[in-house]
């Protein structure tokens, strides 16, 4: 039941009924018994005086900003122009307050728990890290839809021009709101690890302001001029090219590739990996906080070896160059995950042990379980495998080309390959050296 | 770990377990260790008071207790489950109060409470009005929580941790900072749950407000437990400790008695009656006394009344001395009068009405205070570590 919303919990259908019943008893309970953190935060929001002034006065902002940008434009140049202009400019400011009130909005929630000092209450009700991040993320995440939903009618705007069609607009709100999970769960990420909210919003700005400037400008100003090689349609130089995209590419295998996984990838894989880190950060230091991450791993780091390596195929012009970047991403993702990796703790506790052992937890449970050793020997062999497979990619696609400088430049491939691959084991084996050395035993 | 202690560790009690067991428990901060060595036990349904002098370590022990920190060295055991091993299963029985506790904003104390009961995953939709009515916050449910005064907010603690029914409750300073009445309310509270079958542990430094629901007491001296047991219990050990220091024996020579150490017997004991505060601290009386008639009552037994009569006190003392129970009786200035005794509060009563049945005015009676805060100024000493 929730005492919050007053409706009793439906009893679970028996195993025996039809799958319809029961995930229409289950969602039914979804709206009966929701996460009570979340209800919780949403009456706390309603009642704070400021968010509706706030609202207004983005709003307002936005919408005069466009309306001048708009006159502007408007006296030399035709309708349809000005609606593209319009649109680019509305969204890339819809993206800015997007991505910095959102890790903002979400940084303060976990942290202000521990400052004023409700946490230990909330975590001793037994709700768990993960309901509580789930809570959490909720909150925040309906607080950031909100600004996203208030400025709907400024950012119809530029479709009243033309020159945008209402499937890109839709498309680009739809993409707002991907980034504003994203930006949530950057925030939260954040705020689990800091016991002063104040400390997590200005740590959150710091590093999120940047990130979405350099995400803007690498992922929406440069990448246009890559897409606008492979579509021509889509016009070089324009940041907000991926709804265009939607709606003008070709459809075809390079829009499944690069407009549907790509784009799920790039959100869904940090995604999951911010989730990760919030539900770690939350548990106990002798609560099994390694596992979450380390399966995250498991499968992030084939998926972004692959997704490093893909595009390769598609410049057929220069391959060494294009693998070469393939293989330092790959370097960049391993070095991150090594000191990721460096603050595990030296062996599973005792707790985590008992627990094993109660449920007759298998192997691979186990080796994905707390412990530098583990974590640091799965680092070395994935590692090993992705550089290895992106090499052995590389030197292949060089051969079969053919060409004078084929042999030269698989050769390149394999030094530099195998430079990386050395140095990331290197790194992965000074990372659990001055663990097991150090007294510092993180905290919770 | 080998396989044994897996095995025990998940192995279900057998006898029934006390409600707190903490063994040899050790943590540190920093190079500072913080507890040395500290074992109790509390048996189900007992009032345990934990007393200490700021920083002796209350709130580290209760904190490990109630899971929210690992132990370095030691086990808590809470109804036999380990606490480092399965705190899930412990933060389902037990309800925690922490000193400081913070609210949050903007919502009323029945939305709180809500939450909680939800949080909690309770099935009851009853349980919010019943815990409202039990600490009477009935005509505060509509106000901000935010807003409440500290007495009102301790309350509602005590209400929260009410809502998931747990059997056992750990209060980290429930009464600090609240005014006579409130602490009056919060110590009718946890009698009235004490009768309700909940085994209660709770820390203090303010020894008056605790003497007299206590039914066992520890008293924790920086980082090691000093002496724990039922009060008249470690009166008596004291008692018997100073007469056989007295005629020389060391503690642990043969024939001495047991030194004061931590010893909590699992066994419920009555509540002591009530008694009230505020009377300056007794000076320790002989080891035995001896009645009128010759026997010797031990001096726990013994207690102490004092009373104030109009007039002049040596006028009043022959009606009394002598008496069945009266052991003595000694003038004070001002019309006061101690009298010693053996007997219950009916005994007092009875004292009360053959006075004021042979004409003499009662203007003031003060039956014994308890023996806590002797008790504490004198293990805490040092002299008897
Ligand atoms: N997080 C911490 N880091 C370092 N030292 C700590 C920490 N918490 C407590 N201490 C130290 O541990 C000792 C015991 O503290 P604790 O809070 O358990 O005492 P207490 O008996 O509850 O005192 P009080 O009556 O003041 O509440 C103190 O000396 C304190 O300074
Ligand atoms: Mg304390």
């Amino acid at each position: 039941m929730s005492a919050q919303t007053g409706r009793p919990t439906l009893a679970d259908a028996p195993p025996s009924s039809r799958r319809i019943d029961r995930a229409r008893i289950r969602v039914e309970n979804l709206k009966n018994d929701p996460n009570p953190i979340w209800m919780r935060e949403m009456r706390q929001a309603a009642r704070l005086g400021r968010t509706p002034i706030i609202l207004a006065v983005i709003t307002g902002l936005m919408a005069l900003l466009i309306c001048a940008v708009g006159g502007v434009a408007s006296v030399k140049a035709e309708p349809a122009k000005v609606g593209v202009a319009l649109f680019h400019t509305f969204f890339s400011l819809a993206f800015a307050v997007v991505t910095w009130i959102g890790p903002a909005v979400a940084a303060s929630t976990i942290a202000s728990e521990r400052s004023g000092r409700t946490w230990e209450a909330l975590s001793l009700t037994g709700l768990g890290p993960t309901t509580i991040a789930q809570g959490k993320f909720l909150a925040s995440l309906t607080y950031i839809s909100l600004y996203i939903v208030m400025l709907v009618p400024v950012g119809a705007l530029p479709f009243l021009f033309g020159g945008v069609s209402a499937t890109e607009v839709l498309a680009a709100f739809a993409l707002l709101f991907c980034f504003g999970v994203l930006s949530v769960a950057f925030g939260l990420s954040i705020s689990s690890q800091f016991s002063s909210s104040a400390v997590a919003i200005v740590v959150t700005l710091l590093v999120a302001i940047p990130l979405s400037l350099m995400v803007y400008l690498l992922g929406g100003v440069a990448l246009s001029v890559a897409v606008h090689d492979l579509w021509p349609a889509i016009p070089k130089g324009a940041p907000v090219w991926l709804p265009t995209a939607y709606v003008r590419a070709e459809l075809g295998l390079e829009y499944l590739a690069f407009l549907v996984l790509a784009p799920l990838v790039v959100i869904g894989v940090p995604a999951w990996f911010l989730y990760e880190v919030t539900v770690a950060n939350m548990g106990g230091v002798s609560d099994d906080r390694s596992s979450g991450i380390r399966r995250w791993f498991l499968v992030s780091a084939p998926a972004f070896c692959v997704a490093a390596v893909v595009p390769t195929f598609a410049v057929p012009s220069d391959r060494w160059a294009a693998t070469a970047i393939a293989l330092s991403l790959m370097f960049i993702f391993l070095t991150t995950m090594a000191f990721v990796f460096a603050g595990e703790p030296l062996g599973p506790s005792r707790r985590v042990l008992i627990h094993w052992e109660r449920r007759g937890v298998g192997r691979l449970r186990r080796y994905l379980g707390p412990g530098i050793t583990r974590a640091v020997s799965l680092l070395m062999i994935l590692g090993t495998l992705c550089l290895g497979l992106q090499m052995a990619v590389g030197v292949i696609l060089e051969l079969t080309a053919g060409g004078p400088l084929a042999h030269q430049n698989a050769t390149r491939v394999v030094a530099f390959g195998g430079y990386l691959v050395g140095y990331c084991l290197f790194l992965a084996g000074l990372s659990a050296w001055t663990r097991a050395r150090s007294w510092w035993q993180p905290c919770s | 770990m080998s396989q044994s202690e897996l095995w025990v560790a998940a192995a279900p009690a057998l006898v029934q377990a006390p409600a707190i067991r903490v063994r040899h428990l050790w943590h540190r901060y920093g190079a500072m260790d913080v507890l040395r060595d500290v074992s109790l036990e509390v048996g189900h349904g007992e009032i345990f008071g934990f007393i200490g002098p700021n920083g002796a370590g209350k709130t580290t022990t209760i904190r490990i207790m109630a899971t929210l920190l690992d132990p370095m060295a030691g086990r808590v055991e809470i109804d036999g489950i380990d606490v480092s091993v399965d705190p899930d299963q412990v933060r389902k029985i037990i309800g925690y109060m922490p000193d400081h506790a913070g609210v949050y904003d903007r919502i009323t104390v029945r939305e709180y409470l809500e939450f909680f009961a939800d949080s909690y995953r309770v099935t009851n939709l009853g349980v919010v009005d019943a815990v409202i009515e039990l600490t009477d916050l009935g005509n505060l449910q509509d106000r901000l929580v935010a807003a409440l005064s500290k007495g009102m907010k301790q309350r509602l603690g005590l209400a929260r941790i009410l809502l998931h029914d747990p059997k056992i409750l750990i209060l980290d300073e429930p009464a600090s900072d609240l005014d006579p009445r409130a602490r009056i309310e919060i110590r009718d509270l946890l009698l009235e749950l004490r009768e309700l079958g909940k085994t209660i542990f709770l820390s203090s430094h303010i020894l008056t407000e605790l003497s007299d629901v206590c039914t066992s007491v520890g008293i924790l001296e920086r980082g090691k437990l000093v002496v724990a047991g039922p009060i008249g219990e470690i009166a008596e050990r004291l008692e018997e400790q100073r007469a056989a220091q007295a005629v020389g024996l060391a503690p642990g020579d043969p024939g001495a008695p047991r030194p004061i150490q931590a010893f909590v017997p699992a066994a419920v004991e009555p509540a002591p009656a009530p008694a009230a505060d505020g009377a300056p601290v007794a000076p320790p009386p002989p080891a035995v006394v001896t009645t009128a008639g010759g026997a010797e009552i031990p001096a726990a037994t013994r207690k102490r009344l004092r009373l104030r009569v109009l007039g002049d006190a040596r006028v009043v003392m022959p009606l009394i001395a002598g008496g069945t129970g009266i052991l003595g009786v000694e003038p004070g200035p001002g019309g006061q009068l101690t009298v010693y005794y053996v007997g219950n509060d009916r005994f007092v009563a009875d004292v009360v009405r053959h006075l004021v049945a042979s004409g003499v005015g009662i203007v003031g009676v003060e039956p014994e205070r308890n023996e806590l805060e002797r008790i504490f100024l004198e293990v805490t000493r040092g002299d008897l570590q």
